[in-house]
């Protein structure tokens, strides 16, 4: 019983969080405060084998969306701070990549090396992984549609990011000290690293 | 003269007393959750209902400065305070422009450091160097050590004082550890130390805000000016508390490994005032 208002509450809270507007299996959209004419959605595609595949299809244009290496990924927030600076440089016409996806791969990475920054947060070569495909606009699913026909694998919900999250590697990636770890929760402390990265 | 000053301290401490007499200190948190009963409707409720602002839907003003305006609202989901820096009409547009720009990102870089250092600090979401806006963590949970001291100096009489001791010294630890990083806050007052303490936590954490003015700097000159500026604003702002910040200052000293530079031109600083004299 007493687990069961937990789940309840837990499931209200995290859609309070996400302000979501649609949910389809597994798919969690939100439209960005700064920008509600763009509406973001997230889906989490776990045991993923053809990813060499899935990069070339993205390099060719066939797949319109960031491919992000779940493990990499702390939190969705993460995400969303990634892809409305992204979606902000991009109306400004200030992107340092060429596409608005490849722009939410950039500003996920620490540096500003675009091509370390699509090996770290892309889609990897490895036979198994866990990615996590972000879409834009895409209000009918056809992009999802599409995208869900080339990748294989099978979707989990969006929470399961917590417990594929490499903490080490975050840690390791973002040289994070063990006085700035204390600051506070790790996604924080990556999310301030993201959007200060270009403060100097 | 220290004799003087302990003499009025106590002698505000038992003015105190006979108007408010044996009420118990109040721990941050109780602050915190009085000011969250009371204060919280009329600033904007983190912004959900109200209207908000023109030129930044879903956001409330709740303050401004002389620099900045400071709003409410939500972020991609979480609670945000949005500081507005704003161009002055009296400067010539192209210096303004640079100027205000230099300095959000000025900010923004020293907020990094800062919590490279270990400072806690509020943590920034988004930087929109186009418009000046700095989006942050709205902190929840958290008083400024300001309203703190107040409301433990209007209730509480001798033991005041011996409540407030381990808050100044975790203030003194955390100035010791920013200017240990080499980061100049520039505008230390009792308002920009804030108090955070969530739900789980059993002590109340020390976190600086505002590093509008801050600078980046190894000189004990600087970080001497910087305890100067607080003690101006913590004793101006608290009468009578001489006491307390000499905590501060004596734990600044055990925490800080160039404690002694920094103390000794404090002195000067204290003898000449925060310029310096230009001769030559």
């Amino acid at each position: 019983m007493f687990d069961m208002t937990m789940l309840l509450l837990l499931l209200l809270l995290s859609s309070y969080d996400y302000n979501i507007r649609s949910v389809h299996t597994m798919e969690v959209s939100t439209t960005l405060d700064l920008y509600p004419d763009t509406t973001v959605s997230m889906v989490l595609f776990s045991g993923v084998t053809n990813g060499s595949e899935v990069r070339k299809k993205i390099m060719d244009g066939t797949i319109e969306a960031a491919v992000i290496n779940a493990q990499m990924i702390c939190d969705p927030f993460q995400v969303l701070v990634a892809v409305n600076k992204a979606v902000h440089l991009d109306k400004l016409d200030k992107k340092k990549t060429k596409t608005v996806f490849g722009e939410i791969l950039f500003n996920l990475s620490p540096g500003n090396n675009i091509l370390a920054a699509y090996q770290k947060f892309g889609v990897q070569d490895a036979e198994r992984q866990d990615v996590l495909v972000v879409l834009l606009n895409d209000l009918q699913g056809q992009q999802l549609q599409q995208v869900s026909n080339i990748i294989q694998g099978t979707r989990i919900p969006l929470e399961s990011l917590r417990d594929i999250r490499d903490e080490q590697q975050i840690i390791k990636l973002f040289k994070i000290s063990e006085a700035e770890r204390r600051v506070g929760r790790l996604e924080d402390v990556v999310v301030c690293r993201m959007a200060t990265k270009d403060a100097g | 003269m220290a004799a003087k000053m302990e003499d009025s301290t106590r002698g505000s401490g038992d003015s105190s007393v006979t108007s408010s007499n044996m009420t118990e200190i109040p721990t941050v948190a109780q602050i915190i959750e009085r000011q969250a009963a009371s204060g919280e409707s009329s600033a904007a409720g983190g912004g959900t209902g109200p209207p908000g602002s023109l030129h930044h839907p879903g956001f409330a003003l709740f303050k401004q400065g002389a620099e900045a305006r400071l709003y409410r609202g939500t972020f991609l989901g979480r609670p945000t305070v949005l500081k507005e820096r704003f161009s002055k009409k009296y400067r010539h547009p192209r210096l303004d422009e640079k100027l205000t720009t230099k300095r959000t990102q000025g900010e923004a870089r020293t907020v990094a450091r800062a919590r490279k250092a270990g400072i806690p600090t509020p943590c920034i979401y988004f930087v929109n160097y186009q418009s000046n806006c700095i989006y942050m963590e709205d902190l929840r949970c958290a008083t400024t050590s300001r309203d703190y001291i107040v409301a433990v100096q209007s209730v509480g009489a001798g033991d005041s004082f011996r409540a407030l001791q381990p808050i100044m010294d975790k203030i003194g630890k955390t100035l010791a550890t920013m200017h240990d990083g080499d980061i100049i806050h520039g505008d230390l007052t009792t308002s920009n130390i804030m108090l955070k303490q969530d739900a789980s936590a059993t002590e109340p954490e020390v976190v600086l805000i505002d590093f509008g003015l801050s600078s980046v700097s190894q000189l004990a000159e600087d970080k001497g000016v910087d305890l100067y500026v607080l003690e101006k604003a913590f004793l101006s702002t608290h009468p009578n508390t001489e006491t307390l910040f000499r905590i501060i200052l004596k734990s600044y000293t055990k925490h800080s490994r160039k404690s002694k530079d920094v103390i000794k031109k404090l002195d000067e600083v204290r003898l000449r005032g925060r310029k310096r004299t230009m001769v030559g």
